[in-house]
């Protein structure tokens, strides 16, 4: 099975930045409907930030461009999901640095590593109605996968679709994290914008990583 | 002062904020706003990064409050604390408050220059006020406080004429004032029949909702009330400052009488006091000469042991079927020791023929044995000695204690318990860790007696000095130290004890940053490179100094392996003892040994001395060695063999002149002769240093130095030699502290001529590690410290705070107007301040 190279992992950001850009009103509405309106507008602003050091971010190790991703994100996405998106990312990095590729086996412990982080800073869990609910089942369908075999392409499909299934179950459910939280029962009967954005993170991968 | 830090999604929404607090708090708040993303932060958001360098561009050793409005502010200012280094992690604090009422609350108490702890407190009860008022929320009675019981104290009634009250700058006003003044106020809303409260609160104060043309009632309680009472007359009557008359500031005055409490070693402890009896830490010295003098020690000595055989059976029986069989061989062979008939044949020879006390009989008896088995090769007879020492206690507690319970126990306190004594002596330090003592109050006591050092290697907190306290000690029920400052708090109010709880946390937290950064070498904010090593005098201590961090062994002191000996040390033993001693530090390098110091206040019993009238002028260090020239000869035997085993290096204590130096190295070389002859493995030459710690060796370096490899600046004594002034002596305090210019002009000329010359030369006395003092060597050209291992963490953190450069331009214009110790003192702290700000 082939490795990830540095260069696929910045495509995969670049992709994601796209994906994002294109649904950015999409998310901006969802988050209007239980937030305060501004994941999509937050979101895009961080990615695009990326994309101006991408000279910078492209002829570093894994280690270094995850963390440029996650600092740049922390200091402009602005909302909580830059605390947040940007904790993974800095999280993930730490098990990266010095290293110019990935085996799938470590690009899955990556991910874990990530979300540990994201857990640890919103003190959530899967049902809070966040993006964890997207993320976790995301990653464990993934690393199932490699561990039983499976090809990179079939274990980032496999992620996409749990992922999605993860997005479809936080639409009857309650926020009780972020500003969202205080909507209560209002929250219920929408998707949570931030798993939503996170589903795009791994189709973008499904598309760039294998 | 505690610095403030804003944090709002929104840039202007956190400056407004920061506007009204320096307006009414006050315009020098260190404060910083931050909030807004994108371009000009104009956007809403936060941003983790702008966060971490508004912390840090408010931070000092008080600590930082980040208060925040909510949802990522919260999250990012989360963030932002984790990318501060773990130093500052433990002084910065997010709070729950809300961002107005709780910066409003924080401010006041930071200008009063309160701790983080009350700050943050204040911030977190900040909506009492406004709750009260609003009324829709049960907040309960306000707030009395709790048994306001102050003695004699002097009442005064008056209506506040302020348009809209005691709000909270006129509160704040007289609390600012008050905390000028000695003693307490309690303070009541007569009117409507609120309080009264410690108007040290601001948040108590403002829940009076004292209004216009209310009677407040101020109950004061000082040594001196007049002065208050004036104050509060003028206060009220400009309008708290509303009428725009500018309040005089008062100034709290310090009484600096010597005999105030004075620093011992660092931490704070809080517990309930108990005073050590006198007799327990030095065994009574009395002779029995006559014969019926002699039957009644044998018989005391009986009686004691038979008790503490009982004792010892009792607790077995206790402990049955939970003990696993090595600890019954343990027993076992304990219960052996107590009813050994050569052991007691022993004691009472020493009784019948040496005259000594069955204390001192037994002592000595036992420590011997002890002594013997710590000696011995085998790894189980060794551990042995614990079980003889053990027994030793046992009935040396019982001996002494007279059996009514006043020595110390064999269990530890089961609640945490402040030790008083007159002075702490070593052994009294290693049983304060063993009986999980908090604290030590020493009524007198000086900071480098050896229990002094001990207590500062083993982070137990003390304090000296206390002698005027006594009284009050005996009868409080709680009390409580802060070691690093030499504070003392009798009976403290909850409020005092919460904080210093809370500062004793902090110091905790701070003390485990400081020992995981401890590994690395510690360089300078500029970015030069500075050697701290560690101070020992057994493997205990070896192995300390290298988990806090020692870059290497500066000092080793020989004594503390000879003191229990009766007998002289054979080359064999003193090899095997320094062998023992030295195995935790085989791969750290080099070791210092220092040749064995003693006379003064360390004499040995198998080097007897003929009374001197002042042992710190007399034959002590090589001076006492030169006059044992057979013993010295089998000692420096002993150090060449060494050699072969570790990288050491020798330094010779007391030098005064140079041809001192010349016959140690004649001496060693005639030794490596016979050593080679006689085809021992040794090493010849290792480096060899000098203690500087005599006036003369100091003035006449320039001649000692060519025929040296090192030299090792020993403070502690230098000082006393500098300043005629007794190590011990509580009432010469001010001439103890190496601070005092005239040392450190001394320690000046030293070093400069050591560097000139190219020979190294570092300080290895208590000095080093005085947060106050670190910076000043490191001033004038001092590079490498020695100091007591639990030191070790504490100063490195210290030494990347300093830039070096900007203090020695500043210490040399200085220096030379210097005239005491307190002077050097004032400039370092001004020099921190300045650097912080």
């Amino acid at each position: 099975m082939s490795n990830i190279s540095s260069s696929q992992i910045f495509t995969w950001i670049e992709r994601y930045a796209a994906q994002i850009a294109e649904q950015k009103d999409y998310l901006t509405q969802l988050d209007a409907a239980i937030g305060d309106g501004d994941h999509g507008a937050n979101m895009h602003r961080g990615l695009q930030a990326i994309l101006v050091k991408k000279a910078d971010l492209q002829n570093t190790d894994i280690g270094a461009l995850l963390k440029g991703v996650a600092m740049t994100l922390i200091s402009t996405v602005g909302g909580a999901s830059g605390a947040l998106y940007g904790t993974f990312f800095l999280q993930a990095s730490t098990l990266a640095g010095g290293k110019t590729e990935l085996s799938p086996r470590e690009f899955g412990s990556l991910l874990e590593k990530g979300l540990a982080g994201i857990v640890l800073r919103g003190k959530a869990a899967v049902g809070d109605k966040t993006m964890i609910d997207a993320l976790q089942p995301g990653i464990k369908a993934y690393k199932d996968s490699i561990e039983s075999g499976e090809t990179m392409e079939q274990a980032l499909s496999k992620a996409v679709s749990a992922a999605d299934v993860g997005l479809s179950s936080t639409t009857p459910l309650i926020a009780r994290k972020g500003r969202a939280s205080y909507l209560g029962e209002r929250s219920a009967g929408h998707p949570d914008p931030g798993a939503s954005s996170t589903v795009l993170l791994f189709r973008s991968a499904a598309e760039t990583l294998c | 002062m505690v610095g403030l830090v804003l944090v709002s999604h929104s840039r202007p929404l956190a400056q407004a904020v920061g506007d009204l607090l320096r307006r009414l708090v006050d315009a020098n708040l260190q404060l910083t706003c931050c909030g807004g993303v994108g371009e000009d932060r104009a956007e809403l958001g936060t941003d983790a990064i702008e966060i971490q360098e508004a912390i840090g561009s408010v931070y000092s050793e008080d600590g930082v409050l980040v208060l925040m409005d909510m949802g990522s502010a919260i999250l990012s200012a989360e963030t932002a604390l984790e990318f501060l280094n773990p130093e500052q992690q433990g002084k910065v604090r997010l709070t729950s408050a809300p961002l107005v009422e709780g910066g409003m609350a924080a401010a006041v108490q930071a200008q009063l220059g309160a701790s983080l702890v009350s700050v943050a407190n204040a911030a977190l009860a900040s909506l009492l006020p406004k709750q009260d008022q609003v009324q829709d929320v049960s907040t309960g009675a306000p707030a009395a406080y709790p048994a306001p019981a102050l003695a004699q104290s002097e009442i005064l009634e008056i209506n506040i004429r302020n348009p809209h009250g005691l709000h909270l700058r006129p509160a704040t006003v007289l609390i600012k004032t008050l905390s000028g003044f000695p003693g307490e106020v309690l303070i009541e809303n007569r009117t409507a029949n609120r309080g009264p409260v410690l108007a040290q609160s601001l948040v108590d104060v403002a829940r009076l909702q004292i209004r216009e043309g209310d009677l407040v009632r101020f109950s004061i309680s000082s040594p001196d009330p007049k002065p208050v009472i004036e104050s509060i007359r003028s206060l009220v009557e400009n309008q708290f400052g509303e009428l725009a008359q500018p309040v005089p500031p008062s100034e709290a005055v310090v009484d600096l009488n010597v005999s105030e409490p004075f620093s011992v070693s660092r931490g704070i402890a809080i517990g309930r006091p108990i005073l050590l009896d006198t007799i327990v830490h030095s065994l009574p010295t009395y002779a029995v000469e006559s014969a019926p003098e002699v039957k009644r020690e044998v018989e005391k000595l009986g009686s004691a042991i038979a008790e503490a055989i009982a004792e010892f059976d009792r607790r077995i029986e206790r402990l049955k079927g939970s003990l696993d069989r090595p600890e019954e061989e343990i027993f076992d062979a304990q219960r052996m020791i107590f009813a050994d008939p050569t052991i007691l044949k022993e004691v009472q020879k020493q009784i019948q023929e040496h005259h000594l006390n069955a204390a001192a009989a037994w002592h000595k008896t036992l420590s011997g044995y002890a002594t013997d088995q710590e000696n011995a090769e085998d790894p189980y007879l060794r551990a042995r000695a614990a079980d003889f020492r053990e027994v030793e206690r046992t009935v040396l507690s019982r001996l002494i204690g007279g059996g009514t319970g006043s020595a110390l126990p064999d269990q530890p306190f089961a609640e945490p318990t402040l030790l008083i004594c007159e002075e702490l002596t070593p052994t009294l330090a290693e049983q304060s860790r063993r009986l999980s003592i908090a604290g030590v109050i020493q009524l007198g006591g000086g900071i480098t007696s050896h229990g002094a050092i001990l207590a500062r290697a083993l982070g137990l907190p003390a304090i000296g000095g206390a002698r005027k306290s006594r009284e009050r000690l005996l009868s409080a029920q709680q009390v409580a130290i802060n070691g690093s400052k030499g504070s003392l708090w009798i009976d403290p109010p909850p409020d005092v004890l919460a904080e210093l709880a809370g500062r004793q946390q902090i110091e905790l937290s701070e003390g485990q940053a400081a020992l995981l950064k401890s590994q690395e070498r510690a360089m300078t904010r500029d970015g030069i490179p500075i050697q701290v090593g560690g101070n020992a005098g057994s493997a205990d201590d070896i192995l300390s100094a290298r988990t806090n961090g020692a870059d290497f062994i500066g000092l080793f002191r020989s004594e503390f392996l000879f003191q229990d000996l009766h007998h002289e040390p054979d080359e064999h033993q003193q090899l095997t003892a320094y062998r023992r001693a030295l195995e935790p530090a085989a791969d750290v390098s080099p070791v210092t040994v220092r040749l064995l110091d003693v006379g003064g206040d360390k004499p040995l019993e198998f080097l007897p001395q003929a009374k001197e009238a002042n042992p710190f002028l007399g034959v002590r260090g090589i001076r006492l060695l030169r006059a044992n020239p057979r013993f010295f000869r089998v000692h420096l035997r002993a150090l060449l063999r060494l050699a072969h085993f570790f990288r050491i290096q020798l330094l010779i204590p007391m030098i005064t002149e140079v041809s001192e130096i010349l016959a140690v190295r004649e001496l060693l070389t005639e030794l490596d002769g016979d050593l080679t002859k006689a085809n021992v493995p040794h090493r010849w030459p290792v480096p060899l240093g000098a203690m500087i710690e005599t006036p003369s060796a100091a003035l006449m370096i320039d001649q000692l130095l060519p025929h040296l490899d090192f030299v090792s600046i020993g403070t502690n004594d230098l000082t006393q030699y500098i300043l005629c002034a007794e190590r011990g002596s509580a009432q010469l305090m001010a001439f103890s502290d190496s601070l005092h210019p005239a040392v450190l002009r001394m320690c000046e000329a030293v070093i400069r001529t050591a560097q000139e010359r190219g020979v190294k030369a570092s300080i290895c006395g208590e000095i080093a590690s005085d947060p106050e003092a670190l910076p000043i060597l490191l001033g004038l050209g001092h590079r490498d410290f020695s100091v007591t291992a639990g030191a070790i963490p504490a100063m490195k953190a210290m030494i990347r705070k300093v830039n070096l450069s900007g203090i020695a331009s500043q210490l040399a214009s200085k220096q030379p107007f210097f005239e005491e110790a307190s002077d050097v003192r004032k400039f370092s702290r001004d020099l921190f301040e300045r650097s912080e700000n």
